[in-house]
């Protein structure tokens, strides 16, 4: 426990300095204004970038209490939470938002435990149904939907 | 006082009656879904309104206008996802109390505020319009960057804990609003040649993220379920002596608001979190504001609301919108034949007085049909946290796809949520990201316009007006840094536990 | 294990099987298009000129093209973003673009590559001509005066919403013309709602912007208006001189039209033309013309695209003059 919290006070002070730095690099990049006495574009990420560079130094004495990041069970279902979602929003269009929410409802219940075969099998069909005609119907928003999609409802 | 008459005789028609609580609910629907706006829901509604008569469309949409702005506090306090930017202060409090077990309490705080916030900024709209309009004429580019100055220091003072982390919270939010196309230039800057990051990140799919994913990647992580816990939402009543509590707060608050709200593209998401913070500030318990402190709901709720009024006022007197949602209203008078503008008062008055006298009603409607419903939708923490915050994770996808019809939205979600969850593992407060992240371009368009108006040189900072709202900011920063350390010698008083 | 598995092979063949039956109706319905939801995807957000005019357009086209319109916004970039997403779009005429004047500028800015060849015009439905007004006790209260002052080497500011936006084009154009470039300063807001209080306030000596946009300040007084950029005087300013009256040869405008990705076939952006232009010409529009103030100028697909092709021209002209040019 005490190391992964010694851990975490020297990471984040290193990230920001690192994050600084990067962003002097591309703001160095980027073009001037054209307009006479514009600070110009690059002036913004210039003082970001900078300012992260004092921060991070300002962190290394910065003695607040912080939690480190989960171990075991909760870092595996955050991860996967994380992993699920980025797969959902990466079916959304290909195989329509009923049938991609469905599948998501399906395997993040599974993931956080729940394992009765009744509520599996029904309740990711009646919330991404529900879902579904709420915003299409009721809000006009158009999700997409293919035919194989809106039929797995 | 004739035009009030005229307003009231105007609104003798049971179909403009019948639009104010219809106007409320589809309000209340549209605020409390996170990504659903009250400009999209008004423009969804307008060309339903160009076969209205000009009264009844205008107070259909009035009222899709306030009934939104109230219900984005639904989701902030219940899931900590603001439905509405304005309301991403009322998570600051909000939040904390409906896990303590108050649901109830912070749901009719942030009604009854609400309701209180947007009358008072009613009738200040209502009287003083043409004088108040005047007076934002005279910010002009030099006052903007200071108003953005002093909502930036609140960064210091927000969000407990660290000052530098929450700097570091705000140099991220900075940088995430710098992404896309520079405000005075128009050239894009840190998007890599990507033509969606060259767009620029939207503030809904941001606030979805950082606060609603990453409050359901939290409560997944420390998930157990097995053990199903109904959790309390605690009494509806806002408890003894609430008028004397919470009264001062809120006419604070919306005053603070409403003067926010008059500037042209400042909003209620700015005006809320300033309000709060001038209600932590004149505390005698600052202490207890971010861990469920009622004045804090009070503070944020009044003061988007009544923002939301102020906004009106160079809407009506100048025929200047002053946020999006007023751009929509513009277009319906506009399409209903009438010139909003410096005559309108004149040449329109049953108009209006008929929208004054019809705003005030949609609150007292707002107000009966939220204290009905919150009986209704507290049940959404009812429901087990294994579905629940699934649930969530789909509204937050759903809601910052609808945003723009656009998977990119998505992403910049998912990223937000994965930053905000780190963030508050390392217990960095994440509300000055946000702050930031909205203030942070007003500040630098301002700053460069600025420059650009002066030929490069600094005599603008020592006009009046922008020399005293940067005195004002300076003074509240230094404030701020030494009521943090004579908080943390307090805290340093016994030996810390590990 | 074997449950689920079960029924998704059965959803799946019934899902195929229903697959086939669908593309079977849309091949025997494709002469009765459009028969689906068609899609507006505006590039600018709710509320705006852009918005408010497509959606007013869009409830009558409803009617004169029977079927649903969805319109979605996709702000972002001067609009390149909603371009973006419609030419990536099936190009089977259910997905239709606005198509913002910048589209004329992006390409010559090295802002994106997209162009008006990567989209087949459906038409343009109103010309909005850019206007030039100061404050009542402005020392300029003409073009002539403003341009003698610009060669007595005064510096005027001029309000826009960019550096390269439509208004500073017009005016640079101006400036241009006149011989007084590089005198009339650029001083760009975020549209016109930040615009015009800077204008009212004095902040800036000159404001450019869409006429109908401030109708009301100058039927109030506040706004004095020295030139329209149109071809003739437009209705809701008649006393107005056009710049061409004034013996500058520029005209200037914001345009608003409908396109859909390059490829769909001609019969399908015939039968979109035919029924927007029913929809143009209905009562309901006429009406929303009339109490708007916008300038109804209609030109068919054929005409605007060629009317794409100059103005991409004429903006890479300019903005190469301007420096702007990458």
């Amino acid at each position: 426990m005490r190391s992964a919290e010694r851990r975490g006070s020297v990471v984040p002070p290193l990230l920001t300095l690192a994050l600084g730095v990067g962003v002097l690099i591309v703001a160095a990049d980027i073009r001037p204004g054209m307009l006479p006495n514009d600070p110009g574009p690059a002036f913004l990420p210039r003082v970001v970038g900078v300012a992260l560079i004092g921060l991070s130094l300002w962190l290394m004495w910065d003695r607040e209490p912080h939690e480190g990041l989960p171990r075991g069970a909760g870092l595996i279902r955050v991860v996967m939470t994380i992993v699920l979602t980025t797969l959902y929003l990466m079916t959304i269009e290909p195989i329509g938002f009923p049938a991609a929410t469905a599948l998501f409802l399906l395997c993040q219940m599974w993931l956080i435990g729940i394992r009765r075969f009744a509520v599996l099998a029904t309740m990711p069909l009646l919330i991404s149904a529900g879902t579904y005609a709420l915003f299409r119907f009721a809000l006009d928003v158009p999700l997409p939907a293919t035919r194989i999609g809106g039929l797995l409802l | 006082m004739t035009g009030w008459i005229e307003g009231l005789l105007a609104l003798q028609d049971w179909l403009v009656i019948l639009m104010v609580p219809l106007g409320v609910l589809l309000g209340v629907a549209i605020g409390a879904i996170p990504g659903l706006s009250a400009t999209v829901g008004m423009a969804l509604f307008l060309p339903f309104t160009f076969s209205l008569d000009p009264l009844t469309g205008l107070v259909l949409l009035l009222g899709i206008y306030n009934g939104a702005c109230y219900a984005g506090a639904i989701p902030a306090v219940l899931v900590r996802t603001p439905g509405t930017p304005s309301s991403a202060a009322t998570t600051l409090d909000g939040y904390p109390m409906a896990q303590q077990g108050r649901a109830g309490e912070a749901l009719t705080i942030s009604l009854v505020a609400s309701v209180a916030g947007g009358i008072l900024g009613t009738l200040l709209l209502a009287f003083f319009a043409p004088l108040l309009a005047d007076y934002a004429l005279s910010f002009g580019t030099p006052e903007y960057f200071a108003i953005a100055m002093l909502a930036l220091t609140i960064i210091a003072s927000i969000g407990g804990g660290s000052i530098a982390k929450g700097f570091v919270s705000a140099a991220i939010g900075l940088l995430i609003a710098a992404i896309g196309f520079d405000p005075i230039a128009g050239f894009p800057r840190l998007s890599f040649g990507d033509a969606q990051l060259s767009g620029g990140i939207q503030l809904i799919p941001l606030l979805v993220g950082i606060f609603g994913l990453a409050e359901a990647l939290t409560q997944i992580e420390r998930m157990i379920a097995s053990r199903h816990e109904r959790r309390r939402i605690g009494t509806f009543s806002m408890g003894r002596n609430w008028l004397r509590r919470l009264a001062p707060t809120t006419a604070g608050a919306s005053t603070i608001g409403f003067a926010t709200g008059m500037l042209p593209g400042v909003g209620g998401d700015i005006g809320g979190y300033m309000a709060y913070n001038e209600a932590k500030r004149f505390s005698k318990t600052p202490e207890t504001f971010g861990e469920g402190e009622p004045r804090g709901v009070a503070a944020a709720e009044a003061a988007n609301n009544a923002s939301n009024m102020g906004s009106l006022v160079p809407t009506f007197a100048l025929g200047i919108p002053g946020n999006t949602q007023a751009a929509v209203l513009l277009g319906a008078l506009l399409i209903a034949g009438i010139q909003p503008g410096p005559g309108l008062f004149n040449a329109a008055p049953d108009l209006v007085y008929g929208s004054f006298v019809a705003m005030t009603l949609a609150y007292f409607c707002l107000l009966v049909i939220g204290l009905a419903g919150i009986r209704l939708w507290i049940r959404v923490i009812q429901i087990p946290a294994a579905y629940l915050w699934p649930l969530v994770i789909v509204f937050c996808v759903i809601g910052s796809y609808a945003v723009r019809t656009n998977v990119f939205d998505v992403m910049v979600t998912l990223a937000a949520g994965v930053l905000g969850y780190l963030l508050t593992k390392g217990r960095y407060p994440v509300a000055p990201l946000l702050i930031a992240a909205i203030v942070g371009p007003i500040a630098e368009e301002n700053y460069r316009r600025s420059m650009i108006l002066h030929d490069g040189s600094f005599v603008w900072l020592l006009q009046p007006l922008t020399a005293g709202i940067l005195l004002l900011a300076v003074a509240s920063l230094v404030f701020a840094v030494l009521r943090h350390r004579k908080a943390l010698a307090a805290a340093n008083e016994p030996p810390r536990p590990n | 294990m074997t449950l689920p598995k079960l029924t998704r092979r059965l959803a799946l063949t019934v899902g195929a099987s229903v697959l086939i039956a669908g593309s079977l109706t849309t091949a025997s319905l494709a002469d009765d298009f459009p028969s689906e939801p068609i899609r507006i995807v505006i590039g600018f957000a709710a509320g705006g000129s852009t918005d408010t005019n497509t959606r007013a357009l869009a409830a009558a086209a409803e009617e004169t093209c029977g079927t649903e319109i969805v319109i979605s916004n996709q702000p972002g970039g001067s609009g390149v973003i909603a371009l973006d997403t419609v030419r990536k779009a099936d190009p089977d005429g259910y997905t239709i673009a606005t198509t913002p004047t910048e589209i004329s500028a992006v390409e010559h800015m090295g802002l994106s590559d997209i162009t008006h060849k990567d989209f087949q015009a459906v038409m343009r439905f109103i010309f909005d001509p850019h206007g030039f007004f100061v404050r009542p006790d402005s020392p300029y209260q003409s073009i002539e005066a403003l341009i003698a002052a610009a060669k007595n080497g005064e510096q005027i500011r001029v309000a826009t919403s960019g550096p390269a936006s439509p208004y500073a084009i017009t005016f640079e154009d101006l400036a241009r013309t006149a011989g007084v470039s590089g005198k009339l300063v650029n001083i760009p807001y975020q549209g016109d709602a930040m615009a015009i209080p800077a204008a009212l306030s004095g902040e800036v000596d000159l404001l450019v912007s869409n006429a109908s946009n401030v109708v009301a300040q100058v039927e109030s007084g506040d706004l004095v208006p020295l030139a329209v950029a149109s071809d003739a005087r437009i209705d809701i300013m008649a006393d107005t001189k056009t710049l061409m009256e004034q013996g500058v040869e520029v005209t200037g405008g914001s345009i608003f039209g409908l396109a859909v990705p390059a490829g769909t076939p001609q019969e399908r952006v015939e039968k979109l033309n035919s029924c927007f232009e029913a929809a143009f010409r209905s009562d309901k529009f006429r009406d929303y013309i009339a109490n708007s103030g916008v300038n109804p100028a209609y030109l068919g697909a054929g005409d605007y695209d060629a009317y794409l092709a100059a103005e991409y021209q004429r903006y890479g002209e300019l903005l190469e003059l301007l420096g702007l040019a990458q």
